[in-house]
């Protein structure tokens, strides 16, 4: 049996050896430059120093996983990492979507093009001003938010330095500055819609809303789909920068993320290793997360990964 | 052809007049040195393009020619440096070599390899550096590896003006009938009168009290005023009886919460004093506030501060001709006596080594010992060359022929900033007194000021510094220390804030916990690295 | 019978250009503040009195970016990265997207697999360096456009998107016709795909444009390095809050026109952004719908 399998096998990839030519240099590419380097992983077994290299380095096995999961913090700041990431994905992952949809419907060319080059802006800011803008909105002193309160009779808000308000501002500042780029491939696929389908469904009867409802999104679905898988795959990767502009020891317990609490660590020693044992234990989370992503959209959906 | 030759002969006693202003070159034939190391912080004056006209005088007066190598800017530099020693792609003699504040890495490169241990270099060949290494002891043991070697040499502090200190409005003082604040409570009267009488006489209640530009941690300093070492060093203090305590435990902790709680209630510090969005982001307010007169009491200044702050070429006078900023003492302690901590001596976080590759460890070091330790190459570095940039008065004394305007050099940095050596931080300096001394000179600081923080002097103390540990050891440190400073912060700021009453219950369960944490098993490995050292 | 436009929807054209108008503004708002504070006094960026509109006027902080002649190699350098690294992102990209987009691939799934794992799994930058270094690019353009040839990520929305717009039986019609796997990937396949391949034009040239990490430790040679080094050179950044370790002389030098020194990142961000947005409309118009007529006219 197995041999028949393997000889079918054969016969299908000789036939399709055109589209094998097409990958080809893709595959080599990521195992020349992933897959060769991934030795590094042992760093997060070793106590390594970067004159030590990796062959010198003492192995001290799980001593950095250890180190971390004991630490008292470490379910705080999974939880917060979490979620993060959690609402920025329930509250940000619909914006593009509903934006290109809506920029769809726009009959005026200039308008449409210009609303959507203008929703870019903000990804191209850095961070670090993009927490800047926030702050001259926020300011206790100067900010304009806290102006207008007390013009209105009302005593400042320190925005920055309450705990109720952290998750509110990351989150919304963080779907800001992204809704607008990460709108750009839904709007690419909604103009691959042959406008035939569309033609059809109004001869049919068919409202806007349900043309929408009934072409636009089952064509973006798919795309919709690997996003959504790919998105949950990153669940951890809450990065610090933003954080760290952000954050002060009196919002800690809502603010301090993984990559904080490591940044802090690195500060008193730079230590790779216990960066690279984190950093691992965040990426075989995400993959878990990423697998039972793509097992739930193949069994409810026919879209996955594979 | 007499007249010829007699030219040339007057060129010849000339030049060896002026040669003989330096001492002899270090070495017998013209040297090169590769240095790896971060780029000249103004980049319009980058060493990829570049040599300072300093490099270029160090280099007639010793005959080593520096060449940088692997040029970033600072800001990437660990990262970047990290990346080259892990790949072992160091091609470079000298190099600028990047640790945390243990002294952990530099162990790790010592022990692997990378950088060429310098006690015998030292004792041989450069006898500027051996000779401030037995007046500073400190010095040595701080940057001495567990293994008894000196793998690499960092600027020293040894400059008497270089502590954490208060600085005042003196001019708001004596509008409004009032003392150098001298105690605690003076300090909290004072700031609470700046709010209340419009000192700036604008006619808007913009005053604040005190602030910190390193936010409630900076805040900590005027804990000095409990015997409670609180910023530099860690929290860590060595007392008179050779034990170390964590001053953030102390009992006498509480009452400084206690006296920043009431500070921050009614209004001697404002609201905003750890609020991120004041201090990060577009610009930081604090400055700003300092420049538009809004700030009284500045905590946790480095003491030199009053010469930029009272410059008469200076931002702050430029924008209030009346401003006159004075160093406080350290506030009284309970038991009458003062104590101001300094900075640390060795910086280990930063500092200069002879790589393994170099082929010429003699020529490094001598060249090490002349630009950080020896005189002459000091001088160049303050002054530049003679007859160029300065002349020697017949008394003694030097003085400046040129001037740099700084407002001019839009990004300057340091007295001689941009095209004469491009970058003041970046090389080993060895900062004495007269070396500030030399810098107030630039700024014009009156010496109403400059007596203000010499007042000082009689107070000072060293701050806490431990020996390197070994790698098992700094370990073990970083990762009790990690989840301590964690908790520590986290409280310490509720108990500000108010957040959390500062009760004796609270108080206590505090410590507690920090106990909890392992401090105390941090305390013993520090006692035993310096029982290691005696 | 044929739907008729009526007045619930005419309610809703108006409503959604307001909504869109407002999440215009919204996402404009950064750029008008960042060109307004670039121009500003410095001590009022400072104070955060500029919020819309400059406040003084000042060419300072763009001088200090130009002020010397490396931009103009910077710019090309830049650019050069840009369109050849694009290009060969672009190629690798979709040649391997395409098969996997195709159900009936034999080997769809392990390869989907191997290139999901490169997505989660890496042995770090050490390893990385060294491999690059030991291949001969260091100090190269190519380490710049080789190393990052193909990001999964839009390996992935480059396959969806092949599967959602060509279907299989325009491909079986084409091979019916006697054409090969490639040639129905140049002639047919791509000339339909406008919008991905505008797409992955943006992002991957938007990523080489602002690529500076790669350029800092792949580069020394000055002459090589793009306008993003330059600005990064340019601009000394704010410190993230460090206090608890920087010594006393960080706070000397930090003081100095600190002001000017936020200003220039506004300045550099603008000199970076433009000519993004100049060269936006000209991508924009493959986002035009109705590519795909003609297509399925068999």
């Amino acid at each position: 049996m197995r041999k028949s399998h393997l000889w079918t096998l054969i016969k299908r990839i000789k036939k399709e050896k055109f589209l094998y030519i097409m990958v080809l240099p893709t595959l080599v590419y990521f195992f020349i430059f992933h897959y060769i380097p991934m030795y590094g992983i042992v760093i997060a077994f070793q106590d390594y120093s970067p004159a030590g290299g990796f062959f010198r380095s003492p192995w001290v096995g799980l001593e950095h996983f250890r180190n971390f999961f004991n630490s008292p913090y470490f379910l705080r700041l999974l939880r917060n990492t979490f979620l993060l990431s959690f609402y920025s994905l329930i509250f940000g992952f619909p914006v593009p979507i509903i934006f290109a949809l809506l920029l769809n419907e726009v009959k005026n060319t200039i308008f449409k093009r210009t609303v959507q080059t203008v929703s870019y802006f903000p990804h191209f800011v850095s961070i670090v001003i993009v927490v800047g803008i926030m702050n001259i909105f926020l300011s206790p002193t100067d900010g304009l938010v806290n102006l207008l309160l007390q013009r209105l009779g009302y005593k400042p808000i320190y925005f920055m330095q309450e705990v109720r308000w952290f998750r509110f501002l990351y989150v919304s500042s963080g779907i800001w500055q992204n809704f607008g780029w990460s709108s750009i491939i839904y709007l690419a696929v909604l103009s691959g819609i042959s406008p035939e389908l569309y033609e059809a469904a109004i001869v049919d009867g068919a409202s806007r809303f349900q043309r929408a409802i009934y072409i636009s999104i089952p064509c973006l679905l798919p795309t919709i789909i690997l996003l959504l898988i790919l998105n949950i795959g990153n669940l951890l990767n809450v990065g610090f920068e933003k954080i760290i502009l952000m954050y002060s020891p009196r919002t800690y317990e809502v603010a301090d993320v993984i990559s904080t609490y490591v940044y802090r660590r690195g500060l008193l020693e730079a230590n790779f290793s216990f960066g690279a044992a984190v950093g691992l234990f965040n990426n075989i989370v995400n993959f878990i997360l990423l697998l039972t992503a793509n097992y739930i959209a193949r069994r409810v959906t026919e879209y996955s990964l594979w | 052809m007499y007249k010829r030759h007699i030219g040339l002969l007057v060129i010849l006693i000339v030049s060896m007049i002026f040669g003989s202003v330096y001492s002899k070159p270090l070495v017998d034939k013209p040297v090169t040195l590769t240095f790896m190391r971060p780029d000249a912080e103004n980049p319009v004056h980058s060493l990829t393009r570049e040599t300072p006209l300093i490099w270029q005088w160090w280099e007639e007066a010793t005959g080593i020619h520096i060449q940088p190598v692997d040029v970033v800017p600072e800001q990437d530099y660990k990262n970047v440096f990290n990346l080259k020693v892990a790949a072992g792609q160091v091609n470079a003699d000298l190099i600028d070599v990047r640790s945390d504040n243990q002294g952990t890495q530099l162990v790790q490169y010592g022990r692997d390899g990378l950088l060429m241990p310098l006690n015998d270099l030292i004792d041989k060949y450069a006898p500027n550096i051996k000779a401030l290494m037995k007046k500073y002891p400190k010095y040595k043991m701080d940057l001495t590896a567990p293994d008894g070697k000196i793998y690499a040499i960092s600027s020293a502090n040894a400059s008497r003006y270089m502590f954490m200190t208060f600085l005042v409005r003196k001019d708001w003082l004596d509008k409004l009938g009032l003392k150098v604040p001298d105690t605690l409570e003076d300090f909290y009267k004072t700031a609470i009168a700046f709010v209340k009488h419009d000192p700036n006489g604008n006619g808007k209640a913009d005053e604040i009290g005190m602030l910190s530009p390193d936010r409630l941690w900076g805040l900590n300093e005027l804990a000095c005023a409990y015997d409670l070492r609180l910023c530099t060093g860690g929290g860590f203090h060595i007392r008179e009886d050779g034990r170390i305590t964590y001053d953030f435990i102390m009992p006498e902790a509480k009452e400084f919460l206690k006296f920043l709680n009431k500070c921050v209630k009614d209004g001697a510090i404002p609201p905003y004093y750890d609020d991120p969005s004041v201090f990060t982001g577009a610009g930081s307010l604090f400055w700003q506030k300092i420049y538009d007169s809004q700030l009284g009491i500045y905590i946790r200044a480095i003491a030199p501060m009053v010469g930029p702050l009272n410059d008469p070429k200076g931002v702050m006078k430029k924008n209030d001709p009346k401003a006159r900023w004075v160093a406080t003492l350290p506030p009284l302690m309970p038991n009458g006596k003062r104590a101001k901590v300094t900075e640390q001596l060795a910086m280990r976080w930063r500092t200069y080594g002879i790589t393994t590759k170099c082929k010429d460890p003699v020529a490094a070091i001598k060249w090490l010992d002349f630009v950080f330790a020896s005189k002459e190459g000091r001088e160049i570095y303050l002054y530049g060359k003679e007859g160029v940039t300065f002349k020697r008065n017949p008394d003694g004394s030097i003085e400046r022929i040129v001037t740099i305007d700084t407002s001019k050099d839009e990004i300057a940095t340091g007295p001689l900033a941009g095209k004469w050596w491009g970058s003041s931080i970046t090389m080993p300096i060895l900062s004495d007194d007269a070396w500030t001394e030399a810098q107030f000179k630039i700024w014009q600081t009156p010496s109403w000021a400059i007596n203000s923080v010499k007042a000082n002097f009689k107070y000072l103390v060293a701050p806490f510094q431990a020996p390197m540990l070994l790698p098992e050891e700094a370990k073990e440190v970083t990762t009790l220390l990690n989840d301590i400073t964690t908790y520590k912060n986290e409280m310490w700021a509720k108990f500000v804030a108010g957040d959390i009453p500062i009760t004796d219950e609270n108080f206590n369960n505090y410590v507690n916990r920090i106990k909890q944490l392992g401090i105390d098993r941090i305390i013993e490995i520090y006692q035993k690295a310096f029982a290691r050292v005696k | 019978m044929a739907y008729k436009e009526n007045r619930i929807e005419r309610i809703f054209d108006i409503m959604n250009i307001f909504v869109l108008s407002i999440l215009g503004l919204a996402t404009l708002y950064p750029f008008i503040y960042i060109l307004s504070a670039s121009f500003s006094v410095p001590e009022a960026v400072a104070r955060r009195e500029v919020f819309l509109y400059p406040i003084g006027f000042t060419l300072k902080a763009y001088r200090l970016v130009f002020r010397s002649n490396e931009v103009l190699l910077a710019y090309y350098n830049t650019i050069w990265y840009t369109v050849v690294g694009t290009l060969i992102n672009v190629l690798m990209t979709t040649s391997a997207a395409y098969p996997l987009s195709r159900k009936n691939f034999s080997l769809r799934s392990i390869i989907m697999v191997y290139i999901t794992i490169t997505m989660f799994f890496s042995g770090g930058l050490i390893p990385f360096y060294i491999l690059v270094n030991r291949l001969g690019l260091y100090n190269t353009r190519w380490a710049l456009v080789i190393p990052g040839a193909v990001s999964a990520w839009n390996l992935m929305m480059a396959r969806v998107f092949f599967q959602t717009t060509i279907p299989d039986e325009l491909i079986d019609a084409a091979k019916i016709d006697g054409a090969n796997e490639i040639t129905i990937f140049f002639r047919i396949v791509l000339p339909l795909s406008k919008p991905i391949l505008a797409v992955l034009a943006l992002y991957y040239g938007v990523a080489h444009w602002n690529d500076f990490f790669g350029p800092l430790i792949f580069l020394s040679d000055p002459k090589l390095q793009p306008l993003s080094i330059y600005l990064r050179k340019v601009l000394i950044q704010a410190q993230l809050y460090s206090g608890e370790y920087s010594g006393g002389l960080e706070q000397l030098q930090g003081m100095v026109n600190y002001a000017l020194v936020e200003q220039v990142k506004y300045a550099t961000v603008i000199v970076a952004l433009l000519p993004i947005m100049m060269s936006y409309p000209f991508l924009q118009k493959y986002f035009v719908k109705g590519v795909m007529i003609g297509a399925l006219k068999e």
